[in-house]
């Protein structure tokens, strides 16, 4: 990872490291306003007029030259630095990053004239409370993720006042003349303080969905990324893309509307990728597809023949599927599924375990 | 007193040591001049020492080193800056440093100040924001770094200005420190001191601390007798003898840093010519002018 281009510069005398789970984008605010300045006066300083920082999404693209500086200024382990940013999933979340378009699991910040829109970025209240300095965390910024796992809350992903997206802005936070910058709990737009927001307790659909997500999310945030865990995300979320794909007769997320009684999926509200939806269609959707992923062979057999899916939409626009997947995939051509081949599915898994055990 | 053990009363047991050295490592010594434990200087550190440890109150206690150029005034803050040097590992969260060092800018200029402040503190900031951007940042390094002390050299250059420009600079540096709970410590000459005395409250906040006056007294004697024991030449001068205390006190008109650099000229030659003691032919046969005079010598046609 050494690189030996970079000339010797001098520590700054404010060298905060990140924190936990610390966003990038977050660590360089805490830094500009640890040192008394405005973020775009300190990033134009150490950087120059011609690299931009704020009109990118920086925590996506986690820039070498940027995170290389802030390592070296800051003593901080480049490791340490570059787990700041999304990049650190390469591999995990998505197979090969891009700079263009979705990037699977990692929420879409739009931005408009310097200023974010949309829900690209989450908080929850309590953990914003609880920081001694209110900082954002990169779990906030992957759709995966709808409920503190904390607080057992839902995450929110705008004001709740004005509802302006959240977190850094290019329109700076500091007022001019006060060394006490506005903390990364205050709204940009509105000023309202986010830790004051309610977050309401997260909505189930079906118990054995909700638990299997739990799970998920438990395995991610532990950090032992084994193969076994980045294939479930993928087919994960590949069930996600048949969710919010408009297809003719493709019918899967009115289909488990009904199955799990949920009136008007919000969902079919829009023909939009997850990682671009408000974080309730999203605490929805994830539940729907979760549901699937319990008894993936099964439920998608009985989505089959239910008529709300067909097998050429198994596998279209898809590449790169994992083996177990392409498999269930294909045991739906013929119209009946394998018994205990559950993908991910918590019964199946222990099954095929026990069966494993005893041969 | 044999050829073989001479007598090295008149050096201190480090200095002694330094008598093996070559003759240009001797030298080097000199010229490098280590800090002097001066009587009047360890009580101006123990004032200032006492600043680091003071609770924060709403009217910090601040000092006022006055004394003529070339009194050593300098020195003395660079000591005490040497005493507390700022923790820079990067392991820290912030830099920490207690004691922060400025010259005071050429004019009253208070955006200059800052930047002189926050250049010291190694923070970037634009040059070309405004004062009150630089002063914010300021107090926010200070309360991020911990300074306790902040230290202003030659602050008579500040009364170089109108006696608008001089309320201005004088207000400020009282709620610089009264905002942030920094002790100043300001260094100047006495025209320093004076434009302190017209303001009541600058004074009664600033103490002053003289440096002292030399003449031909008891004092200079220990002055000289420690320079003395510092000096790695071979055979006693007896620097502090009537004669000899009378010619360096003529010779550098009196002030500390004038004596002693004319005494480590002295001295550098007296290694070279190999008489290793410093005289008074010695001196008179120094082709030496005081620094403070230096300018003047070298402006005349
Ligand atoms: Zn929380
Ligand atoms: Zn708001």
């Amino acid at each position: 990872m050494s690189k030996a281009a970079t000339p010797w510069l001098p520590l700054w005398p404010v060298r905060y490291k990140p924190l936990a789970d610390e966003l990038l984008s977050s660590w360089l605010i805490r830094l500009s306003h640890g040192m008394g300045l405005k973020v775009q006066t300190f990033c134009n300083l150490e950087f120059g007029n011609q690299r931009q920082v704020w009109n990118r999404d920086i925590d996506r693209f986690g820039p070498s030259w940027l995170i290389e500086r802030l390592s070296q200024r800051t003593g901080t382990p480049l490791e340490v630095a570059h787990r700041t940013s999304l990049r650190a999933y390469d591999g995990i979340l998505y197979r090969r990053f891009k700079s263009n378009g979705v990037l699977p699991w990692v929420l879409r910040l739009k931005m408009y004239h310097r200023t974010w829109l949309g829900h690209g970025l989450m908080f929850c209240p309590g953990c914003l409370a609880e920081d001694k300095e209110p900082y954002f965390r990169r779990r906030w910024r992957l759709a995966l993720n709808t409920v503190c796992s904390r607080h057992r809350c839902m995450l929110l992903d705008c004001c709740p006042v004005c509802q302006a997206g959240v977190g850094f802005t290019r329109t700076d936070l500091g007022q001019p003349g006060q060394e006490d910058f506005m903390g990364q709990n205050v709204c940009h737009a509105c000023g309202f303080d986010l830790r004051q927001a309610v977050a309401p307790p997260p909505g189930c659909l079906d118990e054995e969905a909700a638990a299997w997500l739990n799970q998920l999310w438990t395995e991610f945030e532990a950090g032992d990324f084994v193969p076994d865990l980045i294939e479930q995300l993928t087919v994960f979320h590949m069930i996600c893309s048949l969710l919010t794909r408009r297809n003719r007769a493709l019918h899967l997320a009115e289909y488990l509307g009904d199955r799990l009684g949920v009136e008007h999926p919000l969902t079919l509200q829009s023909w939009t990728p997850l990682e671009t939806r408000s974080v309730d269609e999203r605490h929805q959707l994830l539940q729907m597809a979760a549901w699937l992923m319990v008894d993936l062979p099964g439920r998608l057999g009985e989505a089959r023949r239910a008529h709300a899916i067909r097998f050429n939409h198994l596998l279209r626009d898809f590449d790169e599927v994992p083996e177990g997947y392409r498999r269930i995939a294909l045991s739906l051509q013929g119209g009946k599924a394998p018994a205990g081949e559950g993908f991910g599915a918590e019964h199946g898994r222990e099954e095929h375990q026990d069966h494993d055990r005893l041969t | 007193m044999s050829k073989a053990a001479p007598d090295l009363a008149h050096l201190s047991a480090a200095t002694r040591e330094q008598l093996l050295l070559s003759d240009a490592e001797r030298i080097h010594i000199i010229a490098a001049g280590a800090w002097l434990p001066l009587r009047h200087a360890k009580t101006a550190l123990t004032k200032f020492e006492e600043l680091l440890t003071h609770p924060k109150v709403t009217r910090m206690p601040c000092y006022l080193l006055v004394g003529p150029s070339y009194s050593g005034k300098t020195s003395i803050l660079e000591r005490f800056l040497d005493l507390h040097p700022p923790d820079l590992s990067p392991d820290q969260e912030t830099t920490q440093c207690p004691v922060v060092m400025v010259d005071a800018p050429p004019q009253p200029d208070l955006s200059e100040f800052y930047a002189g402040i926050l250049d010291a503190l190694m923070a970037p900031y634009k040059p070309t924001s405004p004062k009150h951007e630089k002063l914010s940042q300021v107090k926010r390094l200070f309360r991020e770094l911990g300074v306790k002390i902040l230290i202003i050299d030659e602050i008579h250059h500040l009364i170089a200005g109108s006696l608008n420009r001089q309320r201005e600079f004088r207000n400020a540096l009282k709620s610089l420190s009264n905002m942030t709970k920094v002790s100043i410590v300001a260094s100047g000459i006495e025209e320093a001191y004076n434009a302190f005395a017209a303001d009541s409250q600058m004074s009664s906040r600033f103490v002053p601390i003289e440096m002292p006056r030399w003449s031909a007294n008891g004092d200079l004697g220990e002055v000289l007798m420690t320079l003395e024991r510092r000096m790695p030449l071979r055979k006693p001068s007896g620097l502090h003898m009537p004669g000899l205390m009378m010619a360096i006190l003529a010779r550098s008109e009196g002030t500390l840093g004038d004596i002693c650099d004319l005494i480590k000229a002295a001295a550098i030659e007296a290694i070279r010519n190999g008489t290793e003691q410093i005289s008074e032919q010695g001196l008179s046969r120094l082709d030496w002018v005081p620094p403070s005079k230096r300018k003047m010598y070298r402006r005349a046609p």
